[in-house]
């Protein structure tokens, strides 16, 4: 099964279109990146870590809250300090709220599926899993108290305007539908998208011979 | 237009931007302004329409829910399952009315769900949500 790396997540805020810096990227076999973006109505988000586009990227988007929950698998990543750059073409009130973490054992080839948004019930969603994959769940709230009965893999700043934050959170998978939920006391719960992130693929692949 | 990309997905296995992949589910209007124009109206949400490289959903069944209500009442107003081929359906006979420009905190008249397939055949508008997520995976 897929887990995050020990070394703490890095997390950052920042306002505008783009932001573009240089960030400590963990050694792990690959980045799980995640933000939310609020004023994210028209623009879709893209990011890069060291100019290469991730393996793979989901978002989702939810209307009435105005926000955009990204998410974002990078392979491969060099560690060490690299540009990391996150960013949309468009508004320039935009306001962010971004981080990320190693994750180890995770299927380098394709990273994840299951990709799920439901903006009907926010604070909790269900991811079809595999038996050896991890559910993961990206979540905006609006202020700094969101809490999880999952693991927390990371929690995000609260942006400058005080009203976003990203918090993800995971369960093993079950070869099913994986609930992953949310709780607040005082923050309005916005919008949550998942994936199942698959496990690595056993090494090899060629037939396996029997000796006679 | 006003378009808003309700899912976008990526795929990039060399890392070269130049060879990402890109497929999203969008939904339109059917008023020329842009979502954010700050121009007061009200339109009707139009069409439900993917663009871009199917080999971004990994030839992966998909279904594509616009619902209402909510609770135990949800119900599917339309259904769209994606596999091989794009879609591209009108929503007009929903008669879904969009107010502009939006206010944060007041939700849209409709919800959205995506996700893998489930059960064999496409879901039918009409029936209620808690029905279709019981079904078997496809």
């Amino acid at each position: 099964m897929p887990s995050f790396v020990a070394a703490a997540a890095v997390t950052y805020t920042f306002d505008g279109e783009t932001n573009s810096a240089s960030r400590t990227i963990p050694a792990a076999a690959a980045v799980f990146f995640a933000c939310t973006l609020w004023h994210g109505t028209s623009p879709t988000i893209a990011a890069t870590i060291a100019a290469a586009a991730p393996t793979e990227s989901y978002q989702g988007f939810e209307a009435g809250q105005d926000v955009r929950n990204y998410l974002a698998v990078f392979v491969g990543a060099p560690s060490g300090a690299q540009t990391v750059f996150v960013g949309t073409s468009d508004f320039s009130v935009d306001s962010w709220s971004c981080g990320f973490r190693g994750v180890d054992g995770i299927d380098t080839v394709d990273p994840f599926d299951g990709q799920v948004t439901d903006t009907a019930s926010p604070d909790s969603i269900s991811v079809t899993t595999t038996a050896d994959g991890l559910a993961v769940g990206v979540q905006c709230g609006s202020n700094p108290d969101l809490g999880t009965s999952d693991t927390e893999v990371l929690e995000g700043p609260v942006d400058s305007n005080g009203a976003t934050m990203v918090a993800v959170a995971s369960a093993p998978g079950t070869g099913g539908a994986v609930s992953l939920d949310w709780t607040t006391v005082t923050s309005l719960i916005q919008l949550a998208i998942a994936v199942n992130l698959r496990h690595a693929a056993a090494a090899g692949g060629g037939p396996m011979f029997r000796g006679s | 237009m006003a378009e808003i990309v309700m899912e976008r997905f990526t795929r990039c296995p060399t890392g070269n931007p130049a060879d990402e992949v890109v497929f999203e589910v969008v939904v339109a209007d059917d008023d020329a302004r842009r979502w954010d124009s700050p121009i007061a109206r009200t339109t009707t949400l139009a069409r439900l329409f993917t663009r871009g490289s199917l080999v971004a959903l990994g030839a992966r069944k998909r279904d594509i829910l616009i619902t209402t209500a909510r609770g135990a009442l949800r119900t599917i107003r339309l259904a769209a399952r994606l596999d091989a081929s794009h879609r591209d359906v009108d929503l007009t006979p929903l008669g879904i009315t969009l107010t502009f420009p939006m206010v944060r905190g007041v939700p849209l008249p409709f919800d959205f769900y995506g996700g893998p397939a489930q059960g064999v055949a496409e879901p039918t508008p009409a029936t209620l949500f808690d029905t279709y997520k019981v079904r078997a995976r496809a």
